[in-house]
């Protein structure tokens, strides 16, 4: 039985969302992106204040790749969402009778990860405005006052640019019971979780649609023909980025023989420090919480020196990354798993199909369908990479993070929340972004489809010993395309 | 924006709006409605089984902000129950009031 005053809290914050969300169906096109450029602006303008914020209150990463993750879901996810249709009709086709028409969806819970509080808030924020939907923040508990703070600045923002009131509100206190009520409350119309798997399953669970995410543990190959030094430099700039917090930032190096030596010199001339197997040792310990098999979450968003220094391993001064060399894939090699820290495993192979096969057992090993990273100049390597891994982003020549959040190194939606689809139980491996979160209504207009109508009306139909092929064959032998004007 | 009449004999208060009833639009018909509401009360005691009734008419209006949403259900709240409705909405203001889960408690019509 829910307890009355989580569910009067529940009820409060629907209601508003709703009245909220009836009024903002009404906006035009016009209205909704002046209000989503004020968020935007007004996100900017505090970049640098919540990113030290939301360092100082989680514990975690480092202010000013905070800053640029907030640059990067303010001003490049406006940008790429800016010119979008998202009100009214968004296309219009004569010639298939077509027309589609954009509706908001309603009011939106967004949960929001420790590990990019601000920038994910103020990204969902712009998301759910430009398709018109209010939106409740709902925070991680260690990241309740930079989060707050975010949304504040957002919706101030958005009342001045005319926004309806309450348009965004977002949750002073975490209880997983008042999660839960709003995530299957009967007012909701979308979960947008990001976060562990027991918050996406939550949000798939409670009735409500859900966009989900999925845990990464992302493969970077270097495959025998790749610019080696151009690979680490990218590497050390993804996986050192705000000390490893983003779950597109790679996990494990897998490096053909080949150019092994070449691979270590250049990582150990950047700054990675290789660790012998009694340091590996050591940092298994700390590294996993041995019964969940999953990461110790006092090591998310620590420096390499911070998490050497808690292993007990004393690395040389400017160390900005550990590797753990290591043999196999599972649970008994505990670091070839996610960590959300400057730490990758390392193996070596001989060979493209070694490599590969190291690859998938990484990306199965808790990262289905979430990013895969290559780097080659061999095209014909690169697409058979890309066809094997289940991931919704294969980035090429590219360091992984940046590369999956999208936007800075490619063309990718530019996005806080990496769809892992059926493998990782979301529904889709789309980079989400305000056009997922429209309904998109079609207005068909009479077409009719000649060559049906003729087959339709045939005694052949009828007849059960004429044969299937034939029938194919009289329907392709009919005149008339198959959307013709009425 | 808004003009109200009451009818003693019938204990109907008819409010009809106009223009654009965004916030703030909403926020001064709602001290006026307060004020026609506390001049029924203190001048002309309801009497009878049935009490006031309250009528919001919506003929003239083709914006509604969640402000007046908010005053609607005010208004019915105090009103009691079966004693508020909506007259006269266009369609897109009728769905506004679906859209909001509004429209049969608050009898949009």
């Amino acid at each position: 039985m829910l307890n009355p005053d989580i569910k009067t809290k529940a009820d409060d914050l629907l209601e508003r969302a709703a009245l909220a969300a009836a009024e903002f169906a009404q906006l035009s096109q016009e209205e909704t992106d002046r209000i989503v450029r004020e968020v935007c602006l007004a996100g900017l303008a505090n970049r640098v204040s919540l990113a030290k914020l939301a360092c100082e209150e989680t514990g975690k990463g480092i202010w000013r790749d905070k800053a640029l993750k907030n640059l990067v879901a303010t001003l490049l996810v406006y940008r790429d969402i800016r010119d979008e249709k998202t009100v009214g009709v968004i296309s219009e086709d004569e010639a298939t009778g077509v027309i589609e028409i954009a509706q908001p969806l309603g009011p939106i819970l967004a949960v929001i990860p420790v590990t990019n509080p601000t920038s994910t808030v103020m990204f969902k924020i712009l998301i759910a405005l430009k398709a018109r939907n209010p939106i409740i923040i709902s925070p991680h508990g260690s990241a309740l006052g930079c989060c707050g703070q975010a949304a504040e600045i957002c919706y101030r923002a958005a009342l001045r640019a005319g926004a309806p009131e309450d348009c965004v509100q977002w949750l002073t206190e975490t209880s997983r019971d008042l999660t839960h009520a709003l995530m299957g409350h009967e007012k909701l119309s979308l979960v947008l979780a990001t976060g562990g798997p027991g918050l996406v399953r939550a949000a798939y669970s409670s009735g409500t649609p859900a966009i989900g995410v999925g845990s990464g543990n992302v493969p970077v190959y270097l495959e025998k023909t790749a610019d080696i030094p151009f690979a680490v430099t990218s590497i050390m700039i993804s996986k050192t980025f705000d000390n490893g917090t983003i779950c597109a930032s790679e996990q494990a190096v897998v490096v053909e023989s080949e150019i092994e030596p070449e691979t270590r010199r250049e990582f150990q001339r950047q700054g990675g420090y290789f660790l012998s197997p009694p340091e590996v040792a050591a940092l298994e310990k700390i590294a996993i919480n041995h019964k969940t098999g999953l990461m110790n979450p006092a090591l998310v968003g620590q420096s390499a020196e911070t998490v050497a220094r808690k292993a007990g391993i004393p690395s040389p001064a400017g160390t900005r990354l550990l590797l753990a060399p290591q043999e196999k894939v599972g649970p008994e090699f505990p670091l070839s798993g996610e960590i959300l820290a400057p730490v990758l495993a390392y193996y070596v192979r001989e060979d493209f199909a070694a490599a590969l096969k190291t690859c998938i057992e990484l990306n199965y090993r808790g990262g289905i369908g979430h990013t895969a990273s290559i780097f080659s100049r061999d095209e014909s390597r690169i697409r058979e990479f890309a066809e094997l891994m289940n991931a919704g982003r294969v980035v090429v020549n590219t360091p992984s993070s940046q590369g999956a959040v999208g936007g800075m190194f490619n063309t990718l939606k530019v996005s806080f929340t990496l769809g892992c689809g059926a493998g990782g139980k979301n529904i889709t491996t789309e980079n989400i972004s305000a056009r997922s979160l429209i309904n998109v209504k079609r207005v068909c207009r009479r077409r009719d489809n000649r060559k049906w109508l003729a087959l339709a009306t045939a005694d052949d139909v009828f007849n059960e010993s004429v044969t299937g092929e034939i029938l194919l064959e009289q329907y392709d032998r009919e005149p008339g395309g198959e959307a013709n004007h009425g | 924006m808004v003009e109200c009449r009451f009818d003693a004999g019938s204990l109907v208060l008819n409010c009809v709006f106009s223009g654009r009833l965004d916030a703030p639009s909403a926020a001064a018909a709602s001290e006026i409605i307060a004020g026609e509401l506390e001049k029924i009360a203190s001048a002309a005691p309801v009497a009878g089984p049935d009490g006031l009734s309250v009528i919001f008419d919506l003929a003239g209006i083709d914006y509604v902000s969640s402000a007046f949403l908010r005053l609607c259900l005010t208004v019915a709240r105090r009103a009691g129950k079966g004693k508020f409705s909506a007259a006269n909405s266009s369609p897109a203001v009728k769905k506004v009031f679906s859209m909001a889960g509004l429209d049969r408690a608050l009898q949009v019509d």
